[in-house]
């Protein structure tokens, strides 16, 4: 392909994806509908006085579980790589 | 090393892991928590790792710890999740603050966290995943440290080429 | 003081008594900790936990309850659990 025809079809998606996106943030705030934050912004403050700590471990506590098994995993994938014969990893 | 870093480093980095203790207990008042201050207490002993090295280091941690630390911190998260599913319907209910009051008395009394803040089961949270992280840290920089260097082999491959010189002349 | 928050006391002197238990003394490399910097060790502790000051909504102590309990906590395990005087074995 030449030159003239690579830049026509770059400038003609570059103005599809630009019309997309700000037809899609256009009003985005009254197409947001909050839902259960109503619920959270006010029993949160009863429980402790950090909303990020409440978020992270008891609202989505389920998924910082699955963050800890994360470093569970990668510890013991670096010990098999580069620990063998100086470590001793048990066994027979 | 040389010796001001040798006299320095083992009452900073006691002092270091004190204050990592303090930002895991605080976790929920302050920002902090369980990931960041064990962080800090990994940095206390990594520090004392580098500067009097893997044997003289006064820090003596050997694989059987390392291995049983990070699998109470794990356990603990867990075990506490299913205490939540055994008492009420839902996997890591907070036991110490039921919002919606299905718990009997008795129960949320012992898992709520002696505090002006009432925090449930979150501070037990912190402390779980405050012992996880720092073990993590310190076992891969431990098996980092104990790696040979590389050996000197590359000075094998230039003999091959002055060979082929000698044939084109004849 | 009304009454004194057991809570972060407790979970201090646990975290201290964990990292406690592995201080060991290596007498072949020429360092020598005696009791001297531990209990400079202590003295610099309270000074800073009375400048650190309490945590928020705390009012039981002018100081941080929680650093103090940690300082405590690594004494008494390096007292009770402290290795003796063996160099470290490398795993081979």
């Amino acid at each position: 392909m030449s030159e003239g025809i690579k830049k026509l079809i770059m400038g003609f998606s570059i103005f599809i994806f630009a019309v997309t996106i700000f037809q899609s943030t256009y009003h985005f705030k009254q197409m947001i509908y909050p839902g259960i934050s109503y619920i959270y912004n006010y029993v949160g403050p009863n429980i402790a006085p950090n909303m990020v700590t409440i978020v992270v471990f008891d609202w989505r506590g389920y998924d910082t579980l699955g963050e800890a098994l994360i470093l569970v995993t990668a510890v013991i994938a670096v010990l098999l790589v580069f620990g063998r014969g100086r470590t001793q990893l048990g066994g027979k | 090393m040389s010796t001001i870093l040798k006299i320095f480093v083992f009452p900073a980095a006691l002092v270091i892991m004190c204050l990592g203790v303090l930002t895991i207990l605080g976790g929920h008042i302050t920002p902090g928590g369980g990931f960041q201050g064990g962080a800090m207490i990994a940095a206390a002993l990594i520090f004392c790792l580098i500067v009097y090295g893997l044997k003289d280091s006064p820090f003596h941690l050997s694989h059987d710890f390392l291995a049983a630390i990070e699998s109470i911190g794990a356990l603990i998260f867990v075990f506490l999740g299913i205490a939540g599913l055994v008492f009420s319907g839902f996997y890591l209910y907070n036991l110490g603050v039921d919002i919606y009051n299905i718990v009997p008395v008795a129960i949320k009394n012992i898992f709520d966290y002696p505090d002006p803040t009432h925090a449930g089961i979150l501070p037990y949270l912190n402390f779980a995943v405050g012992l996880k992280v720092m073990v993590g840290l310190t076992a891969v920089v431990i098996a980092f440290m104990g790696f040979k260097e590389y050996e000197k082999g590359s000075n094998e491959s230039d003999d091959e080429f002055e060979e082929l010189d000698e044939g084109e002349v004849e | 003081m009304i009454t004194v928050y057991i809570g972060p006391i407790i979970l201090g002197l646990l975290l201290g008594f964990v990292l406690g238990t592995r201080i060991r003394d290596v007498p072949e490399s020429g360092l020598k900790f005696n009791a001297s910097v531990y209990l400079l060790f202590i003295i610099v502790a309270f000074i800073m936990a009375y400048a650190l000051g309490p945590f928020p909504y705390y009012i039981d102590t002018p100081f941080a309850s929680g650093f103090v309990a940690a300082a405590v906590g690594i004494i008494l395990g390096k007292l009770t659990f402290g290795r003796g005087t063996k160099p470290q074995k490398t795993e081979d």
